[in-house]
């Protein structure tokens, strides 16, 4: 994890892929993250597009699929292929959700594990295969969940804090989810974050999300980020220094120029942040935890 | 003796897999939404789900175990409304669902790629839909033809060099990499691309060559008969000459002057149009000087 980019970076999307291609993304972005699974097994105009895309931006891997918290062995074919991607377009790490995809079948889908010491267990040693594997770090991020499976042996950052530590590995936070489950599920955000071993995060994402119903908000990174999420990352980077960050948009995606209008509010946003970082020496003002 | 904390291990690892076994098939079976509403208990105990397990899952509701539900059927049917547009607006709202929720059950998705579900989906369908009045006996096709588009869009392969050699009846081809043959029942390559449209394509036997072109269109070319059974055998690696031979008598047709006129108009014309690539090396005469190489070495 030597070489990494900071700053602020999009997600690559057919619905603006052509644009970034065609130069309009230029000096905005410090990164662009592409997710695998939308380029394995395929040829054509994205894939040649990514291959132009990667000569002017760094690339981080970020996966959708390799189901983690699964409890079937990995899949050799999927990890032949994904190995293969990222040897072709190198990133400093790979990132996947602390989640289940699969259970028999493929649900296209982040689904929640249970919150137990033996599914940390499983899933740290998953996560030290996939590294092994793909032979790069892994950074796992925490996922919105709407449902806790089970006995809840564990709280979710006593969860995430354990896997990291037994797979050695990093954390792609997304503070969006987090903002997400504490809503939904009646928690503190910041106490949350407190509790979040900040010394293993490598990456931040933020989206925005919609509402279910009236008593739930779901993760659909198909709205603009709400200020409350913004905060959040600015605590986050407050306390860590520079981060490569992630604008999330995968539904009701604007135009391009939208897009990166929102990116540089979300640069101010962390370039403060940063300078409340070099002025701390890493601790944060107090009047900026709650924003 | 065992050890008395593999065997606790062994129990706690029993209670993830049976919270998860039936939490995905809240997700993924026909017919359960009702039953999660009205007897959640009955759902979980029917799934070995018990004691204090049960009692939590029993507090929590089934109300967001629902939205699960919906959220990964919904994101699923949206796909296919998304890549199988005109099959599944002719298919309609409520059989899309029934024929849907029996894959997701019965089958479900094996792929990690979103874009190949389309292709699982209609795979599982065609029996069904040949089977069912409703459905008209063109949909199968259609649904090929969407898909076609679908994989020749996204197909390895493509822009691979011509080789250089002219066509020679002792020789195969070399194609583009992304050239499909397909035959149809029906001409629904004639059927327009407006998804509301419901006009229904002639029963006649038609076939298409797909390909991508240098700009990343995928083009078709409705074949003749002769031409479909001469291509296809190229396609499969057959030389030249084989090639005419037996697609004559499978077209039933003399393998004469005029037949021979046609498909030189043919090569002629997927050689402009990049498709045809030339004749593939004589690889007996290759590996013939790889044997003199070696023996030299």
């Amino acid at each position: 994890m030597d070489s990494h980019p900071t700053g602020i970076g999009l997600g690559l999307r057919s619905a603006i892929i052509a644009e970034i291609d065609a130069g309009e993304a230029d000096g905005a972005l410090a990164f662009v993250e592409v997710s695998p699974e939308n380029y394995l097994w395929r040829g054509g105009l994205a894939l040649d597009q990514l291959a132009r895309i990667r000569e002017r931006f760094p690339l981080l891997g970020h996966g959708l699929t390799m189901n983690l918290g699964g409890l079937a062995p990995f899949d050799e074919r999927f990890f032949a292929e994904l190995k293969g991607f990222l040897d072709r377009n190198p990133t400093p790490w790979y990132s996947d959700h602390l989640c289940l995809c699969n259970n028999g079948a493929e649900f296209h889908d982040l689904l929640p594990v249970p919150f137990t010491r033996s599914t940390a267990k499983r899933v740290a040693a998953r996560i030290r295969e996939a590294s092994d594997r793909l032979e790069r770090p892994m950074l796992v991020e925490n996922v919105s969940y709407y449902l806790a499976l089970g006995e809840i042996e564990m709280d979710e950052p006593e969860f995430i804090a354990e896997i990291l530590e037994q797979a050695d590995c990093g954390l792609l936070l997304d503070v969006n989810n987090a903002f997400v489950n504490a809503q939904n599920h009646g928690f503190d955000p910041y106490a949350w974050l407190e509790r979040i071993p900040l010394g293993r995060v490598r990456q931040l994402h933020v989206a925005g999300h919609e509402s279910w119903d009236e008593q739930t908000l779901i993760d659909t990174h198909g709205a603009d980020v709400r200020d409350e999420v913004y905060e959040m990352m600015a605590w986050v980077v407050e306390r860590t220094g520079p981060l490569p960050v992630l604008l999330e948009r995968d539904n009701h995606i604007p135009p391009l120029a939208d897009l990166l209008a929102e990116v540089r509010k979300l640069d101010e946003v962390y370039q403060r942040a940063l300078r409340r970082w070099h002025e701390g020496a890493g601790e944060a003002p107090q009047e900026a935890r709650h924003g | 003796m065992d050890d008395p904390k593999d065997i606790q291990r062994g129990e706690d690892d029993a209670r993830d897999i049976l919270i998860i076994n039936a939490f995905t098939s809240a997700i993924r079976e026909r017919g359960v939404d009702e039953s999660l509403k009205t007897d959640l208990a009955s759902f979980y105990r029917a799934h070995g789900v018990d004691g204090e397990t049960l009692e939590l899952m029993l507090e929590r509701g089934p109300r967001r175990l629902r939205m699960y539900r919906q959220m990964v059927q919904g994101r699923l049917r949206r796909v296919l409304r998304e890549l199988l547009p005109r099959t599944v607006a002719r298919l309609g709202k409520k059989r899309l669902y029934a024929d849907f929720a029996d894959f997701f059950d019965n089958a479900g998705s094996h792929t990690v790629i979103l874009r190949e579900v389309p292709a699982e989906f209609t795979s599982f369908c065609r029996e069904r839909w040949a089977e069912a009045e409703a459905v008209p006996d063109f949909l199968s096709d259609l649904a090929s033809h969407e898909l076609l588009s679908l994989e020749v869009r996204n197909s390895l392969g493509g822009r691979e060099p011509a080789t250089g050699l002219p066509l020679a009846l002792d020789r195969p081809l070399r194609f583009d990499g992304t050239c499909r043959l397909r035959r149809y029942d029906y001409a629904v390559h004639s059927l327009p691309l407006d998804v509301d449209d419901r006009s229904e394509p002639e029963a006649i036997p038609s076939a298409l060559l797909a390909y991508r072109d240098r700009e990343y269109a995928v083009r078709f070319i409705a074949l003749t008969q002769r031409a479909t059974e001469v291509l296809e055998r190229l396609l499969a690696g057959s030389t030249v000459v084989s090639a005419l031979q037996e697609g004559a008598i499978a077209a039933g047709e003399t393998l004469g002057d005029e037949f021979l006129a046609g498909m030189t108009h043919l090569f002629a014309d997927l050689s402009e149009r990049g498709v045809l690539l030339g004749a593939l090396p004589d690889t007996s005469m290759i590996e013939a000087d790889e044997a003199v190489s070696r023996a030299d070495g």
